[in-house]
């Protein structure tokens, strides 16, 4: 088991590795730098010179990356190269750009408030639909869900959640349309255009797992035992089920915490999403690598412990070490 | 009505209340309110000290119906861009930036809010120039002090005109005092600066009206906490997503602002912004595109804010490159946009007309050059002529209109038979890019005097050369203008520049923008103003009814 644990996380390890560098390198090739979108218009190639000369810009890119990998793995993540920087030569020639950790960490606690009161809405309400369409399958119950859920998984949530902008937010003003501040009513629509979106692939995947642990043989030896069907379900249907479902989960968690950029932007929701965009723009390398790494991250560890529990729930595969 | 100064009220809630609630806040100028359609009149708005008398001389209740409120947040979707540097000298682009620096530090001067008004004072009353316009005496306005307290005098302005001119600084303004003997810039008393210039520049108060041109107290060097002028005091910026500002207690203006804070909010989709509007998230809309002016129109608690302005979104040929060296193609292009249908895609159908010229707000506009029309059949003559068969339009999404005016453009084109083709780059790199480096191109440019303009855009050593125009008689007329302290002598010389941009130049100007905010109709007091939105992002007379 800690053999396990080790072995993904070192490539967990590669993996942000491969993106950083993956992420460093497409930021280089995009046209323009901080100093250009800072600047802007007024831009002259003196006042060019300068910012970059202030912020490193003018380093090659191998040294920076070399620079910016040597301070991440001592978790200092840098400055960034565009908020709060004041070009004056006289200040000492020094960036003076907002510390990346101070600029990302209000954003990534709203963001990951909103993930977790998504995940912990999602994962119950997928199983209990998964379950029941699936027990109930061929039922017109589980024919109108399956309709009913195939259309939110083809709305993109971005149709969707302006949608429940519109009847929620303006039509019929119960909730607000923007989320500016992360207040309980705020997270209301944000919470349901994910969970809306993701509820289908995870109730379907449920379902699916379900149906084919219905059919298994030690579940009928155990009808046939004459246990009641709801301790069937329960102690031989769904661990089965949910051994599979756990990886649909993962993947879950992976695309909520990159889906979320979209719900977040929609809803002018203060979180990592919305950052990323801005600090793409800007080609602020520091803080965007930052947030992918946060993301890649989340994906790898989301990963691990679905493996991890899969494990748990399923003791065959528990004796190969 | 050729010339709307007004500011719409959106629905019939504005036809019920009669007079529009903005006119609370402008009693001192009964014409304007008198004549919603048509004002032409020189506005004194606050900005003059003498019209300001505080909030008792100046509300009409009983044109409104509603006791003037004071107190309260004002929220404003704004405008953001990636910079947010808090020195108020350096680059200002987008509205978080130059209304906040609005709301802290003041200019000397404005440009009035209405066409033909020339200048307002703000924190200067008065500048007198000498006979061959080579020296400068600004006379500041008494009893000005800044929110710690102390007196503003002339050394504050000396300082900060001289750090403006300090180089390295690279601060915006550089260029815009390029003229200005910066050693030689110093204090008569404790009221008057005295400004001597490297060279004659007769539009010099133009320079001085610049929104980067602001007064910092002598001896500021870092902008940690703000400390300026003007209405409102600095509290904290939460990165790319909100400014906040509360009302400065010291202000010098007696009774103002109404406002206790003011907040620029950030968000980034405008649909979203809307449906903050609508469901009172925030009071104020910064920027409306047609679609989302019908939303607010058609909802009653909503108005729409809407003013002429001299800003303009141009096509730009660069005189020196192939096929646009040749002056047979730039005539033939500027043929063939048919402007009203250009205006009609951009903005809606609404705006003024462009001619090739700008600055329609300038008493130096040269409003006696006859308008350019259509006419496809002399562009392709034209452009036979010149053996050219097709050209290519640079553009992207850089500006509210500039994609459809582009795109309308290009179809009126092909319609006649000529083939112009549009490209579009994506908008965050396009000013680094594409803009100034592309033969044929779209640009955008605030409402500014056409001699301001001038230096920027197309004298000799001009930082943004968009039209690389070089034309040595025009540069030659355009200094004995800069020499000329006689006004109508000045428009005299200024009209033959406008005239040679107008038959050769590479600026395809099909209109002026209108600029378009909308409001909760609680909010009162933000008049039209031709520079900028929201009253040039003047709050000082704001308030928010009950």
């Amino acid at each position: 088991m800690t053999r396990l644990v080790a072995l993904r996380l070192g490539g967990g390890l590669v993996t942000l590795l491969l993106t950083s560098l993956l992420v460093f390198g497409s930021t280089s090739v995009l046209p323009g730098d901080a100093a250009e979108v800072a600047l802007g218009r007024s831009a002259t190639p003196e006042r060019l010179e300068l910012y970059r000369a202030q912020m490193g810009l003018d380093q090659p890119p191998v040294e920076r990356y070399a620079d910016w990998l040597v301070g991440t793995t001592q978790l200092d993540f840098g400055k960034s190269l565009i908020e709060g920087i004041t070009l004056d030569i006289a200040g000492g020639g020094q960036g003076t750009g907002v510390p990346v950790t101070d600029l990302i960490r209000p954003r990534l606690k709203n963001t990951g408030i909103l993930l977790l009161v998504t995940l912990l809405i999602l994962i119950p309400v997928s199983i209990v639909i998964g379950t029941a369409t699936a027990i109930a399958r061929g039922s017109k119950f589980d024919g109108f869900m399956q309709t009913a859920m195939l259309v939110f998984t083809a709305v993109p949530e971005f149709t969707l959640g302006a949608l429940l902008a519109l009847f929620f937010g303006v039509l019929w003003p119960i909730l607000p349309a923007v989320s500016l501040q992360v207040t309980p009513k705020s997270l209301v629509l944000p919470v349901a255009t994910l969970t809306l979106t993701a509820v289908a692939y995870t109730a379907r995947f449920i379902r699916a797992g379900v149906i084919n642990a219905l059919a298994a043989d030690h579940v009928q030896m155990a009808r046939m035992k004459g246990l009641p069907e709801r301790l069937v379900i329960r102690r031989h249907v769904l661990p089965n089920a949910l051994g599979p479902t756990l990886q649909a989960f993962a993947l879950v968690v992976g695309w909520l915490a990159g889906g979320v950029v979209i719900v977040e932007y929609l809803f002018a929701y203060p979180g990592v999403g919305e950052g990323l965009i801005r600090a793409i723009s800007g080609r602020d390398v520091p803080v965007v690598q930052a947030y992918t790494l946060i993301i890649a991250a989340t994906y790898v560890v989301a990963n691990l412990i679905a493996d991890l529990l899969t494990v748990a729930l399923n003791p065959r595969l528990r004796t190969t070490s | 009505m050729s010339r709307r100064q007004l500011l719409q009220r959106a629905g019939v809630g504005g036809l019920i209340l009669g007079a529009p609630s903005w006119l609370s806040a402008c009693g001192s100028d009964p014409d304007r309110a008198g004549s919603t359609g048509g004002t032409t009149g020189v506005s004194g708005t606050s900005v003059s000290p003498g019209t300001t008398g505080g909030p008792g001389s100046t509300a009409s209740p009983a044109t409104t119906g509603a006791p003037p409120a004071t107190g309260g947040t004002l929220k404003v979707a704004i405008s953001w861009g990636q910079s947010e540097t808090l020195d108020p000298q350096a680059v200002a682009g987008t509205g978080n930036v130059i209304a906040r620096n609005f709301a802290v530090y003041q200019r000397l001067f404005v440009r009035a809010p209405q066409s033909g008004g020339g200048y307002d004072g703000v924190l200067a009353q008065s500048i007198e120039g000498n006979a061959d316009a080579t020296q400068y005496d600004i006379r500041l306005t008494e009893g000005v002090n800044w929110a710690d307290g102390t007196p503003f005098v002339a050394e504050d302005v000396v300082y900060s005109l001289q750090r403006i001119l300090t180089e390295e600084l690279g601060l915006e303004g550089f260029g815009y005092l390029q003229m200005v003997d910066t050693e030689g810039i110093r204090k008569m008393d404790d009221l008057t600066v005295r400004v001597p210039l490297l060279y004659p520049y007769a539009d010099f108060q133009a320079q001085l009206a610049d929104r980067v041109i602001l007064m910092v107290k002598d001896g500021t060097t870092s902008f940690e906490t703000l400390n300026g002028t003007g209405p409102f005091q600095y509290v904290t910026t939460e990165q790319g997503r909100r400014i906040v500002l509360e009302r400065n207690e010291n202000y010098w203006r007696d009774g103002l602002p109404y406002l206790d804070q003011l907040e620029f909010i950030n968000i980034s989709d405008q649909t979203a912004a809307v449906n903050a509007l609508q469901t009172g998230e925030v009071d104020v809309v910064e920027v409306l595109d047609p679609a989302n002016r019908r939303i607010v129109e058609a909802d009653g608690n909503l108005q729409v804010l809407s003013s002429d302005s001299g800003g303009f979104q141009p096509f730009v040929m660069d005189t020196s490159r192939a096929p646009f060296d040749d002056p047979d193609v730039r005539k033939a292009v500027r043929l063939l946009a048919d402007r009203q249908k250009i205006i009609q895609a951009a903005q809606d159908g609404q705006g003024l007309l462009g001619n090739d010229l700008s600055s329609p707000f300038d008493p130096m506009y040269a409003s006696d050059i006859p308008q350019r029309e259509f006419d496809p059949d002399e562009a392709k003559f034209l452009l036979d002529k010149a053996g050219v068969d097709r050209f290519v339009l640079n553009t992207s999404d850089v500006g509210s209109g500039i994609l459809p005016a582009s795109l309308a453009f290009a179809q009126q084109c092909q319609e006649v038979g000529v083939n112009c083709e549009t490209s579009v780059s994506p908008a965050d790199s396009y000013w680094n890019n594409i803009w100034l480096k592309e033969p044929f191109f779209v640009s955008g440019w605030g409402d500014r005097s056409f001699a301001s303009l001038y230096l920027i855009g197309l004298a000799p050593d001009a930082p943004q050369p968009e039209t690389a125009w070089d034309d040595p008689a025009s540069h030659k007329i355009f200094e004995e203008a800069m020499r000329t302290i006689d006004d109508a002598k000045r428009k005299e010389l200024l009209g033959e520049v406008q005239q040679a941009l107008w038959d050769d130049g590479g600026y395809v100007i099909w209109g002026f923008s209108t600029l378009v905010s909308g409001a909760r109709d609680a909010v009162e007091g933000i008049e039209p103003n031709v520079n900028r939105q929201l009253n040039d992002f003047n709050f000082e007379n704001v308030r928010i009814s009950v």
